[in-house]
């Protein structure tokens, strides 16, 4: 997780907070403190350093989370939700599961800056299954000549879903406002600036996911890219022409 | 002995075949053929063909290899070629053509191996020769029918993230057909020249593309020539037992080319890049040299220096993108270097010695041929600029539309193609 530079990053743990641990040297140099431990837990982050950087580890009642914390140069500090209800019984999930809402979640909040009451909390991400996920490389670039370019660099294969990672080359002004595919609009998504590009991380069910499954992403004021989720080599082509 | 001496020089005259721009100028029958190293992509065309360090462009498999591991996508692109009439130099007419320009697909295999094959059509001419450099009223009238084909294989490999190799394997084949006839004012003597049929070479080029900075890209390509034994016959007034250079083949060469260029993308929608190549035109052994005291037979290497430089401008809409190019194209005059000696000599256009048969009576057959042959068919060499300019149309669904017009000297042609990326 990105955490800006002097700027606070709350951190909202979905259960009381037990235990907190953390290298002492990597807490100081995050600026990390202990906000409050019930009902949720809540912590903040204030780094003053970019090379600030570090693992804490939550304990709850009955949830254990790691989350590793990055300082970033640029960006601003937001409240991140993480973790909620476990997960479902074995038995409840091999029905397929609603694109839009996951049975499961460990929730971040996406792109508006703020939580605000009133309007329904967005679908969450999963941060659980994403530690135990799969990465596998795409590299797909897309893009009109003149417009930046957008990447699809990997997606990590989770059991449940599927979290597909995306760069905006040059997008740090920028924000994603729409991501959508053949299902619907996609609301679980989260975007960060990452140096002089724009992070984003969409998840979508992995059971929904097949060959011809193609992700939209629209950039605010902006041009609109889709991805394939394959990379754009040959050998791909090729394998899928003579399947 | 004198007569050895013309025998020597008119053989070497008509079989030197190297095609060297200072060659070309002491060969009556090839004068205006010439190498030239313009590109048949249309949007490598459109910018002057400086494309040595332009990334993400399944022509660099034939430019230069290094650049395959640079595409975004794979990419099937071809294009026609339409040469309109034009002009030589030397005032010979070159007719219009329309053929195949390029045909190419290339993409990567993995993050760091790319592949490319191609078919080129690099040559396409038709010369007629105009009768203004003959001597003593003489008559010579002749064409000149060429294409070159080249289809080839090019790999490219990223040994790291900045760096991309490139190698590129072709085979490159070379039709002629012509004739020509020189019949001087006096005398009954006629020297007819007879090319006809093909030669198939393999060369090699190698290539090399670094990543300065995300805006700054630096190639580097050697694209050997390739060299083609093509059949001729030189007769005097069509007897065998006078045939000039045995009836054998003569051989013809494709110079190599080594590029140098630079691609800076400045922001998003502007591309300028730049190119100078270095084009080894060939050796050749002047046959006037003979004439020369002391009998010695210098060799120069004959060379041009030709920089390129173009720019193109995308304009990104919703669903398409407008891209503008123009490039500019030049020739130097050609220099020659005398191997084995220091310095640099002039270019070997004409002859140091006066060119002249022996005297005493009577003329025979070759001394009239001999007089009639050109003084300095050359003597205005002087380089040449080619323009271009040219536009695509892209779409989000990955069709691309080109379209490219090169001007200037030796006449204009169009070129029109279209690519896929996917």
């Amino acid at each position: 997780m990105a955490c800006p530079v002097n700027q606070t990053t709350t951190l909202v743990f979905p259960e009381p907070l037990k235990q907190l641990r953390s290298q002492s040297r990597e807490a100081a140099l995050l600026g990390l403190s202990v906000e409050r431990t019930k009902p949720t837990g809540v912590i903040s982050v204030r780094p003053t350093t970019v090379s600030a950087r570090g693992t804490i580890e939550f304990r709850g009642p009955t949830r254990v989370l790691r989350v590793m914390l990055e300082a970033t140069a640029e960006g601003t500090g937001r409240e991140v939700r993480l973790g909620e209800a476990p997960s479902p019984p074995a038995d409840e999930t091999s029905a397929p599961s609603p694109p839009a809402v996951p049975p499961s979640t460990v929730a971040a909040l996406p792109p508006t800056p703020s939580a605000t009451p009133g309007p329904p909390a967005p679908p969450a991400l999963d941060l659980q299954g994403l530690l135990r996920a799969t990465p596998r490389t795409i590299d797909r670039r897309e893009g009109l000549p003149g417009q930046r370019t957008m990447v699809l660099k990997d997606a990590l294969f989770g059991d449940e879903w599927v979290w597909l990672r995306f760069h905006l080359e040059g997008g740090a002004l920028d924000r994603v406002d729409r991501v959508w595919w053949a299902q619907g609009d996609i609301t679980t998504y989260v975007q960060e600036v990452s140096g002089k590009d724009l992070r984003i991380v969409v998840q979508i069910p992995r059971a929904a996911v097949t060959k011809k499954t193609r992700v939209s992403l629209r950039v605010a004021a902006g041009p609109a890219y889709r991805f394939a989720l394959t990379p754009s080599t040959l050998t791909s082509f090729f394998r899928e022409l003579f399947k | 002995m004198a007569r050895r001496t013309a025998l020597v020089g008119i053989l070497a005259l008509l079989s030197s075949g190297t095609f060297a721009r200072a060659a070309e100028a002491q060969d009556v029958f090839y004068r205006s053929w010439r190498w030239v190293k313009e590109t048949s992509a249309a949007r490598a065309a459109g910018l002057g063909g400086a494309m040595t360090a332009v990334p993400d462009d399944a022509s660099g498999a034939e430019s230069n290899p290094a650049a395959l591991t640079t595409l975004v996508k794979s990419e099937l692109l071809g294009n026609v070629l339409n040469r309109r009439d034009g002009r030589t130099a030397e005032g010979d007419a070159l007719r219009a053509r329309t053929g195949m320009g390029f045909l190419g697909l290339g993409g990567r295999l993995s993050s760091r191996w790319a592949v490319g094959v191609y078919v080129v059509e690099p040559q396409a001419v038709r010369i007629e020769s105009a009768n203004s450099l003959m001597r003593e009223g003489s008559t010579g009238t002749g064409r000149v029918e060429g294409t070159m084909t080249e289809a080839g294989a090019s790999a490219a490999w990223r040994p790291v993230s900045r760096l991309h190799v490139g190698v590129r394997l072709a085979a490159t084949r070379l039709t002629l057909d012509g004739s020509y006839r020189l019949q001087p004012a006096s005398g009954s003597s006629v020297l007819e020249v007879e090319t006809a049929g093909g030669a198939t070479s393999l060369t090699a080029g190698i290539g090399i593309l670094y990543e300065a900075s995300p805006r700054v890209r630096l190639g580097l390509a050697r694209l050997g020539g390739a060299r083609f034994e093509i059949p001729r016959t030189a007769r005097l007034n069509g007897l065998p037992e006078q045939a000039l250079d045995g009836d054998g083949p003569s051989v013809v060469r494709e110079p190599s080319v080594v590029s140098a260029g630079v691609a800076l993308l400045a922001g998003t929608r502007l591309l300028l890049t730049g190119q100078l190549d270095y084009v080894r035109y060939g050796e050749i052994q002047t046959p006037f040299a003979s004439l020369a005291p002391g009998g010695s037979l210098p060799r120069f290497a004959v060379f041009a220096w030709e920089p390129r430089v173009g720019i193109e401008l995308s304009l990104p809409f919703t669903s398409m993108s407008i891209q503008l190019r123009a490039g500019l194209s030049g020739r130097r005059s050609a220099g020659a270097e005398r191997s084995g000696a220091a310095g640099a000599a002039p270019v070997p256009t004409a002859p140091p010695g006066p060119f002249l048969p022996p005297a005493g009576p009577p003329r025979t057959a070759l001394q009239e041929i001999t007089a009639a042959l050109p003084e300095t068919p050359r003597g205005k060499e002087t380089g040449s600029l080619r323009g271009a300019v040219g536009g695509s149309l892209v779409t989000a669904k990955g069709l691309r539309l080109d379209l490219a017009v090169r001007f200037g000297a030796e006449g204009a042609s169009v070129l029109a193609g279209t690519a896929i990326r996917f």
